[in-house]
């Protein structure tokens, strides 16, 4: 075990890593919000989604000693509410990234290595998909949803429909990259080995070629749980994604918008800051990432 | 007299080319580059065949047509007496099993994420009588001692061998169904010349010890005088000249045969002063009509514009057919 | 004083775990006319010479010691503008691949002006003369006309040609010649290794021919160095060197070749293989796989020392024969 540790700590990546104060920091915040969001129930033991635990009292209090960061015009404790509004928004954003990888990776495989007509047509529907901004996918998806649901459960069915919506968003990038590699990794010998040893089509796309086109996903999916995290707090911010009885971080600048010219300020400011801590560290850790495995890529 | 192991007769392969879109509304017919252009050949049991040519003759798609990577546009194959499936996916497992390849380069024939067993396991798991995985293991560690590396070695992945030790992990692979025929892809030319020697005397002894039949493809006349027992020069496509070793090399009757060995260079330091051919291989897009060698051959008459030479005797020229060259 | 010397040239690599020895105390001097080849295999170090000498050594790697000297003057330690100066104007450099040596976007007489222009004190119209002129000496036909195709316009070995071509443009004193016929035909390769030997001969060029093929080198180069492990293990007239080899593994070497004529069943293989750079072992770097290693073989590094017309680096080379 102490082998393998000391190798892992050897390793390049972990070297460049130790060696750049920068990486090191966004990690830092990274995990601080990893952990606050998993630890949320012991860190703020008072559900602030639980209504019973609010009190309209408490509402719209300023920075204070009892509340260090305010309360929200419900009587939500706004730093307990930032801490279980992070957990929403990176189980949404973690989520729909693994939707969209496990949709995107499948599509791009097929496409690339079957090549002819499914992968025209895959890539068609993947053009189509770009020429809409993904907000406007996903606030397709969410409207189509919110119009099949009946209204009672879209509060329930907020987060899965949360995450369709930004998976659907989403899955192009990857498509198109593994396409690209199983298109490069098809035409190798050691595919041409297997078809020579009768290993169907389905199965060396599985077993040869999918764990080699691997690399470059993980660089992507860091820097796609940034933009996930951006989507579910804008289509929140817009009214159409996690609901103020159990409101994400944009769900909270939302509410705090407005109020922010007549008073209590805080409201959509600390979460503001959140979100865009969170988004940096998270960007910054994927560019990071990207940099440091790129010449290994090659 | 047994029948030859390996029959190719007329074997072509086309590969079309794209069509703009005023030739397809037009409908007019589609161009193609003809790699493979009309090949017969025979390859004994226990022999082996050299195919020898420069870039654009074909050789190597012809290794392709024969172990069914690619489908002929024309032609037939007939292994061991029986007509043989253009497509290896329709070729019986039990067909697969005694023929394999050898590729070129050692670097993209290894699967870099695969275990060295599994990989040499691989064609041996495709059977449908594979023996169990443990079975499997111990097979692929006989067959890495049998090729000179060791059988811990198939725990380890490709990058940690060099080339010439993972070129060696090809051969275990394609042993691994302890196969007839080898199809042997330019199996040396990514190699130094130290570890070329090391895997050349490999391939003689395995061929020794299991009776193997051998197509040798390389661009290393020094490669195939050394391994081959018969030799066939291609040339853009086609066959032009296939013959005994001893008469490849002491009495090339082809020109481009004659002209292709004039062109080694010759390593006891004489300058000699070469009949170097002039030109180059002309594009296989557009090849000249008639004989293919025409153009830059010395002896060219206006025969061999208007007519290809049928391959008689082991050899596709109209001049040495009809006397006026001097073989 | 001969018109390129390298003098006890070292490169290493600078990595996080220390400096490791890529080339080791090479020195050749190749005179004006002459055209010595650099023979070894893969890893041996000969590129490495090659880019050392023009100036194109990548980091991590650096020039570590030694001299190269070009008309007296040395090359190693001049900044980057004063090197641009002699690259293309003193030195002249043929690569492997001529499809990613020329520049795919422009038309072959305008990366042949650029070069003269850039190095020459001539008008744009006197360098279009000479550009003509330098394809039709490489053998291209219609110069005057082709001179305005693009690359991919011309075949493999008409490529190379016009690469040999942008080479002499401005009339270099040295060339340097990386694996120039590799990726070409056999036919095509003889009428360029003709070619490059014609044109250093007419313009008294300095040729330090690159490669891993023995043959090229029998058949082009006058003298020739054969490296090991980043060292230059033997050095001599060509005739000599091939017909009487003295170090052991160029013995080796030319008895693991196969050649047309040559029927031994299986071909001499030299056990092993070449150690890497920082895996060397103890004295001299073939040691271990050397059919005549002895106690003190391992004891230091051999010399470069002189054995009848040519230098070898050996503590027991095979002594000439008796005549």
């Amino acid at each position: 075990m102490t082998a393998l540790a000391r190798r892992l700590w050897d390793h390049d990546v972990a070297h460049a890593f130790r060696h750049d104060p920068l990486a090191i920091l966004s990690a830092a915040v990274v995990l601080a919000f990893l952990v606050a969001a998993v630890l949320a129930p012991v860190i703020v033991p008072r559900d602030p989604f639980d209504l019973r635990n609010l009190d309209l009292m408490d509402s719209l209090l300023a920075p204070g000693r009892d509340h260090p960061l305010g309360t929200d015009d419900q009587g939500r404790d706004l730093m307990a509410a930032i801490v279980y509004g992070t957990r929403l928004s990176l189980i949404v954003a973690v989520l729909s990234v693994a939707v969209s990888l496990v949709l995107g990776v499948t599509l791009g495989l097929i496409a690339g290595f079957a090549g002819g007509f499914l992968d025209a047509l895959i890539m068609r529907a993947a053009d189509i998909q770009l020429s809409f901004p993904a907000i406007l996918v996903a606030l397709l998806v969410d409207g189509i949803a919110r119009a099949a649901l009946p209204g009672d459960m879209h509060a329930r069915f907020a987060v899965p429909v949360l995450i369709a919506a930004i998976a659907l968003s989403g899955w192009v990038q990857y498509a198109r990259t593994v396409r690209g590699l199983a298109l490069s990794e098809r035409s190798k010998d050691y595919v041409q080995s297997a078809r020579v040893s009768g290993v169907r089509p389905a199965r060396i796309a599985r077993a040869h070629i999918l764990p080699n086109v691997t690399g470059p996903l993980f660089v992507l999916a860091t820097v796609q749980v940034a933009t996930a995290i951006l989507t579910e707090a804008t289509l929140s911010f817009l009214g159409v994604g996690m609901p103020p009885t159990s409101p994400s971080l944009g769900t909270l600048v939302n509410i705090g918008n407005n109020y922010l010219f007549s008073g209590a300020w805080w409201i959509a400011v600390f979460p503001g800051m959140a979100l865009v801590l969170l988004v940096l560290a998270v960007n910054l850790l994927g560019d990071w990432l990207r940099d440091t495995l790129n010449p290994r890529l090659g | 007299m047994m029948p030859a192991l390996l029959q190719a007769r007329d074997l072509a392969c086309v590969f079309p080319l794209p069509r703009s879109l005023p030739d397809r509304l037009a409908r007019r017919a589609r161009g193609g580059v003809a790699a493979v252009d009309g090949v017969s050949l025979t390859i004994d049991r226990g022999e082996t065949l050299g195919l020898v040519g420069e870039s654009g003759c074909g050789k190597s798609t012809l290794a392709r047509l024969i172990v069914g990577l690619h489908r002929p546009s024309a032609g037939s194959l007939a292994f061991d007496g029986a007509d043989v499936a253009p497509s290896v996916r329709d070729r019986p497992a039990a067909l697969r099993r005694r023929l394999q390849m050898i590729f070129q380069d050692p670097y993209a024939s290894l699967n870099p994420r695969w275990r060295v067993g599994d990989i040499i396991a691989e064609p041996l798991a495709e059977q449908p009588d594979a023996p169990p995985p443990a079975e499997r293991q111990a097979r692929a560690g006989d067959l890495l001692a049998r090729v000179g590396l060791s059988a811990h070695d198939a725990r380890r992945h490709p990058h940690e061998f060099s080339g010439g030790q993972r070129q060696r992990i090809a051969i275990a692979r394609a042993l691994s169904t302890q196969p007839d025929f080898l199809v042997c892809d330019e199996p040396t030319s990514a190699l130094d010349v130290s570890v070329q020697a090391q895997v050349l005397n490999l391939m003689r002894d395995l061929q020794e010890a299991e009776g193997l039949t051998y197509l040798l493809i390389s661009h290393n006349l020094a490669v195939i005088h050394h391994m081959a027992d018969r030799v066939g020069v291609m040339y853009l496509g086609r066959l032009v000249e296939i013959a005994p070793k001893a008469e490849i090399f002491g009495r090339p009757r082809h020109p481009y045969t004659r002209a292709l060995l004039a062109a080694l260079p010759r390593m006891d330091g004489v300058r000699h002063q070469r009949q170097a051919v002039a030109g180059e291989v002309p594009s296989a897009l557009s090849p000249p009509s008639g004989c293919h060698f025409h153009p830059r051959c010395p002896f060219a008459r206006d025969r061999c514009r208007a007519e290809a030479p049928a391959l008689t005797g082991g050899i596709a020229c109209h001049g040495v057919a009809e006397g006026w060259i001097d073989a | 004083m001969a018109l390129l010397e390298i003098g006890d040239l070292s490169v290493e690599f600078v990595t996080r775990r220390g400096a490791v020895r890529a080339l080791d105390g090479v020195s050749l001097d190749i005179e004006a006319g002459e055209i010595v080849g650099m023979v070894g295999e893969s890893g041996a170090g000969k590129s490495l010479t090659g880019a050392a000498v023009i100036g194109l050594l990548e980091p991590p790697g650096r020039i570590a010691g030694g001299r190269i000297r070009l008309d007296g003057r040395d090359l190693v330690g001049l900044d980057e503008a004063a090197m641009r100066r002699i690259r293309g104007r003193r030195i002249g450099a043929i690569f492997q691949d001529p499809l990613t040596a020329l520049n795919p976007l422009l038309t072959v007489g305008d990366q042949l002006v650029e070069t003269i222009v850039t190095h020459l004190p001539v008008t744009h119209d006197a360098a279009r003369k000479r550009a003509i002129a330098l394809l039709d000496e490489t053998g291209i036909p219609s110069a005057a006309r082709r001179i305005d195709h693009y690359p991919h316009q011309f075949s493999g070995g008409m490529r190379q040609r016009v690469v040999i071509a942008l080479a002499l443009a401005a009339d270099p004193q040295v060339i340097i010649a990386d694996e120039p016929t590799t990726a070409l035909d056999v036919s095509v390769q003889a009428q360029i290794l003709d070619l490059l030997r014609r044109l250093c001969r007419d313009h008294r060029a300095a040729v330090l021919l690159i490669t891993h093929d023995l043959g090229v080198v029998a058949e082009t180069a006058d003298r020739v160095a054969v490296m090991y492990a980043g060292r230059i293990v033997e050095a001599g007239p060509v005739a000599d060197v091939m017909a009487r080899p003295r170090h052991p593994y160029t013995a080796g070497l030319m008895q693991a070749i196969p050649t047309v004529g040559d029927l031994r069943p299986r071909l001499m293989q030299i056990g092993g293989a070449m150690p890497r750079p920082g895996a060397h072992p103890r004295g001299c770097a073939f040691g271990p796989r050397c059919p005549a290693m002895r106690a003190d073989c391992a004891d230091a590094v051999p010399p470069l020392l002189p054995l009848g017309a040519s230098h070898v680096a050996c503590r027991h080379p095979a002594l000439p024969e008796a005549a």
